[in-house]
Formats: C-alpha cells, structure tokens, sequence
C-alpha cells in the first residue's frame, strides 16, 4: 500500500464527515440537545484530524500519476491549492470543537459565541472541501470534467506558501522554534495529566489539571500549523519517509486519547487523594508512550528516512 | 527582515498573541464557573 492508496481510501472523509458532523450540529442546534451537540463536535474534530493525512498523502497521489497521459498537472495544483485552504478551515473548526468540549466539561453548555464560531467555520470548511474533492475527482474521471478545466487562482497557493517557508530566511526556524514551543505545552501539561492519573500528585484533583488542557490544546495546534507549513515547503521530503506518517498514525491516536481526558466523566471525577480507575491509569500511561512515539518519529526523521 | 530579527520578532509575536488568547479564555471559562 502506497501513499495513493492511503490518499484514496481518506479523501471521501473529509466531506461525508462534516456534511455528518455539520448535520448533526445543526440538528443540536434546533433540538437544543447537549448530547447531540457533544457528538457532533466529536465528529467534527475527528474529521479536522483525519483531514491532516488526507492532505499529506495528496502529494504521494501526485507524484504516482503526475506524469501518467491526460492527467493535468494545472488540475493537480488547483486541487492541491483548494485543499489547502480547505484544511486551513478544517484544522480551525477542530480547534473551536474542541474548545466547545472542553468548555462543556467546565460549565456543562458550550458558549454561544463557540458555536456561533464552530457553525461558521463548519460551512466553510465543507464548502472548501467540497469543491478541493470535486477538482480532485476531475483529475482521474473526464466523465466529470468540463469542457473548460477548472483551473482558478487557488492552484497557485500550495506553492506560493511552500516558496514563502522555504525562501523567506526567518521563516523556516521561525516555524521550527514554534514547533518546539508548541511540543513543550503540550508534552508538558499532558504529563503533568497523565502523571497524576498514574498516581503522582494524588493531592491535586483533576478538575485543577483539566483547567491546564487549552494549553496542550494550543501547543498542539500551533505543531499541526507549522508542521502543515513546513510539509507545504518541501513535501516530497515527507511524503518519501514512512516514519513521518508512522508519527501522523502515532498523532491521531494521540488526539483520540485527549479526548477522553477532555470529556469523559471517569477521570473528571478524580478527587484529591483518590485513587484513578484502571481504565483512566491504562488511558494515561497509553497517552505517555504515544506521545514519546510521535516525538521519536519527529526527531528521527532525519535517521530512520531521508529527510533533511 | 534579517534571520536572527526576523526569528526573533515573530516567535514573540507568535507566541505572545496565541498565549493571550488561551489566557483570556482560560480567565473567561474560570469566571462563568464561578458564575454558576
């Protein structure tokens, strides 16, 4: 199995996903139902995550059939460049639902002005999505395509934001010391969870350490931009490593672990000096050893691949 | 914009604005609970 078949097999998600997880929202919203409202951010922040291998494994689909007869290489990068925007949204959307469950733990509603926000962004990002799955389809099926290729403005995006990272001089370690900046909040707040689950600091609730997850939250969103960035700059550097989307398999089972320290109500009700259940202890130590896998894949990308 | 400028300017920025945000809604969440 090769990256277009990772590419073929995710690149329906991200459109069925939101139509599924926008539905839902807007039908929570009409109901005024708290459980519906949960569910439909869980989906939307499962599809902002699996929306990050749809667009990596998008640029291994390119080189496999960029050169094959009747393909448009003018059709490609206007897919990709529409992609683009559209996972800007996506990533968005997933940030703002996770805020929406995590403010729904604290103060059991979610602001209005979040899910003014998270609706918003939700049309954007399927609008975006629809159309970047519309152009890709075009590229292999001419039963679809136009008489006129769809080739707009957004084809050249990809690389002018790639030339942009690559060629600005400050830009490349500025993206990199964020990316460090990023991984210590969140390797830092994530222990600090995960340690007490495990029976450090029996003295501190979880209620207090649950207070510290937007920083994690924030440290991860700032590692999913300039990671994004640096794979715009020179994606082939990435898309020829296995242990780079062995760190992205790595990264969205970490996210779906966060999820249960951010909403589940088992760990929630860890008091000061009680003991955390067997099921959170598995969760938290789960949680140390893939997030030390993700960092060992990043920092080993030079080692175990060709990048760099 | 020089590399050592350039570095430094935006990782402050970048890290100074994105850090507020979470702060303000970190007091904002804080003060609704007491609220409730």
């Amino acid at each position: 199995m090769d990256l277009a078949h990772v590419h073929l097999l995710l690149n329906h998600f991200p459109v069925i996903g939101s139509i599924i997880g926008g539905g839902l929202f807007l039908l929570a919203l009409i109901t005024n139902s708290d459980d519906l409202k949960r569910a439909s951010l869980l989906v939307l922040l499962g599809i902002a995550l699996i929306s990050i291998p749809t667009y990596m494994s998008g640029n291994g689909a390119q080189q496999a059939i960029a050169s094959q007869p009747g393909v448009s290489k003018s059709l490609i990068e206007t897919h990709e460049g529409v992609a683009l925007e559209g996972i800007a949204f996506m990533e968005f959307t997933g940030a703002f639902a996770w805020l929406g469950l995590w403010q729904f733990r604290r103060l059991r509603r979610i602001p209005r002005w979040n899910l003014g926000v998270i609706l918003i962004l939700t049309v954007v990002s399927l609008v975006l999505m629809a159309r970047a799955s519309n152009i890709g389809g075009e590229i292999r099926h001419s039963e679809i395509r136009a008489a006129q290729e769809t080739v707009t403005a957004e084809g050249a995006l990809a690389r002018t934001v790639g030339s942009f990272v690559t060629e600005t001089p400050w830009m490349w370690p500025t993206c990199e010391t964020l990316h460090f900046v990023g991984l210590s909040l969140l390797m830092g707040v994530v222990f600090l969870v995960d340690l007490r689950v495990l029976g450090v600091m029996k003295g501190v609730s979880f209620a207090s350490l649950h207070r510290l997850l937007p920083w994690a939250a924030f440290g991860f969103g700032v590692n999913v931009v300039t990671g994004i960035l640096f794979f715009v700059g020179i994606p082939h550097q990435y898309t020829g490593n296995k242990t780079f989307f062995w760190k992205l398999a790595l990264v969205m089972l970490a996210g779906l672990n966060a999820v249960y320290f951010t909403i589940v109500e088992e760990p929630w009700e860890l008091g000061p000096g009680e003991e955390a259940s067997l099921t959170a202890k598995f969760a938290a130590a789960s949680a140390v050893l893939l997030w030390v896998g993700v960092m060992y894949c990043g920092s080993m990308l030079p080692f175990l691949g060709n990048s760099f | 914009m020089s590399l050592v400028v350039g570095t430094i300017v935006w990782v402050v920025i970048g890290t100074a604005v994105l850090s507020l945000v979470v702060y303000a809604v970190d007091r904002s969440t804080a003060r609704q609970e007491r609220k409730d």
